[in-house]
């Protein structure tokens, strides 16, 4: 692991393991909560902020802990964390709380933190591990506001950003297709995000989903 | 989008069809995605995913309402509810390997992977949101979990013919699998208006 | 035995410390989130009867869709009208609206923002728009019922579950009001 150099530890997490768009995972959050920008980047910062915590502090006492209960202590200091985000989102932003829902408490078992935990956090220490949550975290938020983005764009006319809507073409004359923001287009854009990043990077890479998706494989508690 | 004076009969079918779980609700994506190559895997998944659905809804259930609630500890609510999950797969797979090997033969793989399955975590904590009696959480999980196991089944389905068809290069893989679910998502979508709810 | 040992204790730990820090979490944040329940239901009272100085909550026995009345008055502590929490069901859950009924009987306002509803984007989450809303202004009796059921009010496009809810909940809502209004002025 030492091989790797900070630069890559950051950089690699934003677009060649791009946690939904390469690697697959964190697709439930993903795909629910990005009916519009605001929200979806509202999920992302959330995530990305439990990822941060959950990293620094696994890295910085993987030397105490026992290799054998590692995984439950995973699961206590991530579900600590989520708890702390859901009660801050719910003090201070309670309009991003009502539509996000369920799913900032589900942030538990996205599959990217206690993915990161184990493959990453607890092998390295501090500095590559903050890197590593930074890459993993904004590659995730930019993943999720694209897709939230084309979907409102295209499902409402508009693009909300930081609780405010920056224009809405509907004004214009412009009809949204509703489809967009309802659940199958979640599916479709992401569907075509995806082959849209396969054309880019020109990789056959993305065929073996199964084996992907089998991250979420906790290893055995 | 449930409340116990629905009668559980359109508690049932709101989960099973109107407000599918994968769907709809887009909760248990991994393994919609992950298992649904093959009609039997998917199968075993289905059978794994309804069996430790509706024992953890019991056992939150329980958990909340006789822990949780009466020591005002309601801030452990997701710590505990994880945990206990995560317990409860362990002691499922450990009795099915010794007193039921046929049965864990058939799901015994799938259970592992169930412990961070979002559906069973999003289904135990949706039944403290609607505040659901005991019955109606019964009624409510097993609902929710023949609707996952409806949609993943169809969808494996359609998988193992996907592969024999002939599709655009650009689409081939996974973004057509997400086209596919965003079809099959329009169609649930269709339930929506079919019992005057 | 020592490994064992080693191993319960630092589950302990992390446990412990884990808890006490919730605790504090929840503690800080609970009483703000309860403050802003308060502020929010106040606001709504202010925004359907914006004249009314102060509002005296009124004892109802709350029925399932009546849940609490306030009879909003003005300086001299005359009531200018009677303000409703009312929760009719929609497509997706309960829609929690705030109502304002003249002591005669029309319907004076009806709010309903972005927090009190689940029901679908861009469908049925637009009865939270201005227009819907104050289509229901001056009216009373079954003019309140949607065009459809051979009422006044237009249904939002496509979202006639949701339409539905909100009108047949302020039909119901101002039986009620009629039925129940004598009691109001002791």
């Amino acid at each position: 692991m030492s091989k790797h150099s900070n630069w890559n530890v950051l950089t690699q997490g934003l677009f060649k393991e791009n946690p939904v768009l390469i690697l697959m995972i964190g697709l439930c959050p993903a795909l629910a909560t990005s009916s519009n920008a605001n929200d979806a980047f509202g999920m992302g910062v959330a995530t990305m902020a439990v990822l941060l915590a959950s990293n620094i502090l696994i890295s910085v006492t993987r030397k105490f802990v026992p290799e054998e209960i590692r995984i439950p202590i995973f699961i206590i200091v991530i579900s600590t964390f989520v708890t702390i985000v859901d009660y801050i989102i719910h003090a201070y932003a309670i309009e991003l709380y009502a539509s996000l829902g369920i799913f900032i408490p589900l942030i538990v078992v996205n599959c990217i933190i206690l993915g990161r935990a184990e493959a990453f956090a607890s092998k390295n220490a501090l500095i590559p591990s903050i890197l590593d949550a930074l890459g993993m975290g904004t590659g995730f938020i930019l993943a999720i506001t694209i897709l939230g983005a084309i979907r409102e764009l295209l499902g409402n006319g508009s693009i909300s950003f930081l609780g405010r809507e920056l224009f809405n073409m509907q004004a214009a004359g412009f009809k949204p297709a509703l489809l967009f923001i309802m659940p199958p287009g979640a599916f479709i854009v992401l569907g075509f995000m995806i082959a849209g990043v396969k054309r880019l990077t020109r990789e056959k890479g993305c065929e073996d989903l199964e084996k992907k998706a089998s991250c979420c494989v906790p290893p055995s508690v | 989008m449930i409340d116990n004076g629905m009668g559980w009969h359109m508690i049932f079918l709101s989960a099973f069809l109107i407000n599918n779980i994968v769907l709809i609700r887009f909760l248990g994506l991994c393994s919609f995605f992950g298992v649904s190559n093959q009609f039997d895997t998917a199968l075993g998944m289905s059978m794994a995913v309804t069996f430790v659905m509706t024992m953890a809804s019991i056992v939150t259930w329980f958990a909340w309402h006789f822990i949780l609630l009466p020591l005002h500890l309601e801030f452990l609510k997701i710590a505990l509810f994880i945990l206990v999950i995560a317990a409860l797969v362990q002691l499922i797979e450990l009795y099915l390997k010794k007193m039921i090997p046929t049965i864990y033969e058939a799901m015994g793989i799938f259970l592992p992977l169930i412990t961070t399955n979002c559906a069973i975590l999003g289904l135990a904590l949706l039944n403290i949101d609607y505040s659901l009696s005991f019955f109606n959480t019964i009624v409510y999980s097993l609902g929710v979990a023949m609707g996952y196991s409806l949609a993943i089944l169809i969808f494996s389905g359609i998988r193992e013919r996907i592969d024999i068809a002939p599709i655009p290069h650009i689409l081939q893989g996974s973004p057509i699998i997400f086209i596919m679910a965003g079809l099959m998502s329009m169609i649930f979508l269709g339930f929506s208006h079919l019992f005057g709810l | 035995m020592k490994d064992t040992l080693k191993m319960g204790v630092t589950l302990a730990i992390f446990c412990g410390v884990a808890a006490a820090s919730l605790q504090v979490v929840y503690s800080l944040t609970q009483p703000i989130i309860d403050e802003n329940v308060r502020i929010s239901a106040i606001k709504k009272r202010q925004e359907v009867i914006p004249e009314a100085k102060s509002f005296d909550p009124i004892e109802i026995e709350s029925t399932k869709l009546v849940k609490n009345v306030f009879a909003g008055k003005d300086e001299d502590g005359n009531t200018i009208g009677y303000v409703m929490e009312i929760t009719p069901r929609g497509f997706g859950g309960e829609i929690k609206a705030t109502i304002s009924v003249l002591p005669d009987g029309n319907i004076m306002n009806l709010a309903i923002n972005k927090l009190d509803q689940q029901e679908t984007p861009g469908l049925g989450a637009r009865i939270v728009n201005p227009s819907f809303r104050e289509s229901f202004k001056g009216k009373s009796g079954d003019a309140l019922k949607l065009k459809k059921d051979g009422g006044e009010i237009d249904a939002i496009t496509s979202a006639t579950i949701s339409s539905r809810a909100v009108s047949s909940g302020m039909k119901g809502a101002w039986d009620w009001f009629m039925e129940n209004r004598a009691s109001f002025n002791k």
